[in-house]
């Protein structure tokens, strides 16, 4: 794929369902400087990038599979990119659950959730089986079918916001900024799947200016929406609200479409964008870690780390279960997204010097 | 073959299920809910041995057209608010749609003892808009529904537009369930609603009610109702009229019809604040009895700008003598602008005997754009 699609692909890993719940979180140490938090927040996935990146350049040649049993051998590097495949399918797992949870309390309260994820991992697999490139050219349609909905900000900016809710700026300390940016970086996980995506870009030098606008282009709606949440509910009432976002929407009426946030989660509800995204690199990991080349062979894992994502997905019965499960599952982003590269980038250094030796 | 075949069974059945038709229901099957009103129980009794507390009473239009009533209107009781909604499948058998809900009515009772619970209701309703209007009314609100504007289709279209469209001839705050969950929840803020009165067979506009949080503890009438509007900063348009006088001998009368603004500044020496509000009111001339043609005098309007903003701040500086003496209740939304500099420090105790301490002074600047000279 090109960088550019590289860059779509990262914008719509990144951007889940957690876009709606973000002001929520950002706010709860950070209080009015919850913007502010957001920003420090995307520091992380930054780094992520910009590691992922480095060693990257070292194996232009290679892939995910390759370099990982080059530096760690056959059976160490295998471990590494399943360990990695089944992080991703969790993932997957709980970005179903999320959808399914919030098409159920909004959009269908009558349908049972099993059915509503199946049909978002039926609609997930199909989109991932027709491999990355396709997957990143739905990314990017998406991407320009939702740009008009994050317009949708400036109404609620004019009628119902209040500036005083952003004061006094930095008030709130900069321990309370530094907890509730931690909090935040784990919304901005997911970074980690440049791991497997970076190799199949064909202009390798582009992939860190691309990942940068990504970067840029999801940090800022994050923070402006966050900003646009602060000034309409104030940080306290942010805390009443599991999806401050569509709140946001609710709390005015707009000109001619009255229910603006329903349009608006219809559009948002059907962009699963994770879901397919996770699976396509998963099934294309575990297919060429097995040294299958046919598409059907691709297909079949495909489904299977689909169906087991699944199940996973129907662990959590309730909306609480569901945020503890997202919560305990966040912390994984950090260790596997610096982790990884870091372990990959030690073990070539090292690699480096004995050859050096030798 | 096979392939052809399976195609067309999915797009057939695709065609059949996506379209909603195998679930299809008549319009006339469902209940579309407009207006509804919540009271506290004038009757008491029990259901499921525990004591009722609530009546919700709703205002159905009838969409069947064979029917002779224009609406129906429903009324149940309850332990709870939302539970009270299990007694109307014993009255109506149709689908109940409460999406549609325009606006909320508290009964006055109700609003005395506090609307937190209700509001609980209404914000975890997700197909409740958080838009829709709120008001208050003078006894039971239930009692309300039962008039019938003449010249509207419904009591629901017209009680909406009345507290929709409040401020587009008045100064006046529209309140929305936002607005009043947001100013009962946030440090420093209080809500107002409006109160709506039966009047020999009219709904009308008759004050505001003055709430700490979610508790009614005061009314103004609708001459007080202005400078409220204008102290608090509820934008709108309204008519202001004034009387010029000489030597005590009035010279002339007439209006303006203006827009607002408000600017807040706080000052602090150790623990006394000083508010200064500037309300800012521009508009046009649009009536003034006297024949004289104004732009020959180029002091005319300057003097019709003074005496307005003159007559605007000594309403607004009573306002707030009656509500730091009487409300003791920050009812014009100032405080909020010390929270903004002292967060930390005032978070916490700012509801409680903050606002009748501080200094609030108000300047009225008072903008005439047009001439005044007839066109």
């Amino acid at each position: 794929m090109t960088s550019k699609q590289l860059g779509f692909l990262i914008m719509g890993t990144l951007v889940g369902v957690n876009f709606l719940t973000i002001p929520r979180t950002a706010s709860e140490a950070a209080g009015q400087d919850a913007w502010i938090a957001v920003l420090v927040g995307a520091l992380l996935p930054l780094l992520v990038l910009v590691l992922i990146e480095r060693l990257g350049r070292r194996f232009p040649e290679m892939d995910f599979i390759q370099m990982s049993q080059y530096l760690f051998g056959k059976i160490g590097g295998s471990v590494l990119v399943i360990i990695l495949s089944l992080h991703m399918i969790i993932v997957v797992a709980r970005e179903i659950a999320r959808f399914a949870f919030l098409e159920s309390i909004f959009l269908l309260p009558l349908t049972p959730i099993w059915a509503i994820s199946l049909l978002i991992l039926l609609v997930s697999l199909y989109v991932a089986g027709q491999g990355a490139q396709v997957v990143a050219r739905i990314n990017e349609l998406l991407f320009y079918l939702l740009l008009p909905a994050f317009f949708l900000i400036v109404y609620p900016l004019i009628t119902a916001a209040d500036h005083t809710y952003l004061l006094p700026v930095g008030g709130s300390g900069i321990l309370s900024i530094a907890r509730s940016s931690f909090d935040v970086s784990l919304y901005y996980g997911r970074m980690e799947f440049l791991m497997v995506a970076y190799f199949m870009v064909t202009h390798k030098d582009e992939v860190l200016k691309a990942g940068l606008i990504a970067w840029g282009a999801v940090t800022v709606p994050y923070m402006l929406f966050t900003a646009a949440c602060l000034m309409v509910f104030g940080p306290e009432n942010l805390q009443e609200q599991i999806t401050p976002v569509l709140a946001m929407f609710t709390s005015v009426s707009y000109p001619l479409l009255e229910r603006m946030d329903m349009l608006f989660l219809v559009a948002w509800s059907v962009a699963f964008r994770p879901v397919f995204n996770l699976l396509c690199m998963s099934g294309y990991s575990l297919t060429r870690l097995l040294n299958l080349q046919e598409r059907r062979h691709y297909l079949m894992l495909l489904t299977v780390a689909g169906t087991a994502a699944y199940l996973f997905s129907l662990i959590p019965t309730s909306i609480v279960e569901l945020i503890i499960y997202s919560g305990w599952q966040g912390y994984t982003h950090p260790v596997v997204g610096l982790g990884y590269p870091l372990l990959y980038l030690l073990a070539a250094k090292m690699r480096e010097g004995r050859t050096q030796n030798v | 073959m096979f392939r052809r075949i399976l195609l067309t069974i999915i797009i057939l059945s695709s065609i059949a299920l996506g379209s909603g038709c195998w679930d299809a229901r008549d319009i006339a099957d469902r209940s579309v809910v407009i207006l509804a009103a919540v009271d506290l129980s004038q009757e008491g009794g029990t259901q499921f041995g525990k004591p009722v507390r609530y009546e919700g009473t709703i205002l159905l239009p009838n969409l069947n057209p064979d029917t002779e009533e224009k609406v129906r209107i429903e009324k149940v009781s309850g332990v709870s608010i939302s539970g009270s909604r299990d007694q109307r499948a014993y009255i109506n058998p149709e689908i109940i749609m409460t999406r549609m809900i325009q606006v909320y009515l508290f009964g006055e009772s109700l609003c005395i003892s506090g609307i937190a619970p209700v509001m609980d209701s209404l914000l975890r309703n997700p197909v409740l808009s958080n838009s829709l209007h709120l008001a208050m009314t003078e006894g039971q609100s239930g009692d309300l529904l039962t008039a019938e504007p003449s010249d509207f289709p419904d009591l629901g279209l017209y009680v909406t537009d009345l507290l929709q469209k409040v401020n587009n001839k008045s100064f006046f705050p529209v309140v929305t369930l936002h607005d009043f969950a947001i100013h009962s929840t946030s440090p420093g803020r209080n809500p107002v609603l409006p109160i709506l009165k039966e009047d020999a067979g009219e709904v009308r506009i008759s004050g505001m009610g003055i709430f700490r949080k979610d508790r009614l503890i005061g009314r103004v009438g609708l001459d007080e109702s202005r400078p409220l509007a204008l102290l608090r900063g509820a934008q709108s348009m309204a008519y202001i009229p004034f009387i010029m006088t000489r030597d005590g001998e009035e010279t002339d009368r007439g209006t303006v019809f203006v827009g607002n603004h408000r600017k807040v500044r706080v000052e602090r020496q150790g623990n006394q604040f000083t508010f200064n509000i500037t309300i800012i009111l521009k508009g046009e001339l649009i009536e003034h009895e006297r024949s004289d043609v104004l732009t020959r005098d180029r002091q005319s309007l300057p003097k019709i700008e003074e005496q307005i903003a003159a007559d605007i701040e000594s309403e607004c500086q009573s306002f707030i003598e009656r509500m730091q003496g009487e409300f003791k209740v920050d009812c014009i939304d100032i405080s909020k602008y010390a929270l903004a500099k002292w967060r930390s420090e005032l978070e916490n105790t700012i509801d409680e005997g903050f606002i009748e301490k501080v200094n609030i002074n108000v300047d009225v600047k008072v903008h005439i754009r047009n001439t005044g000279d007839l066109l």
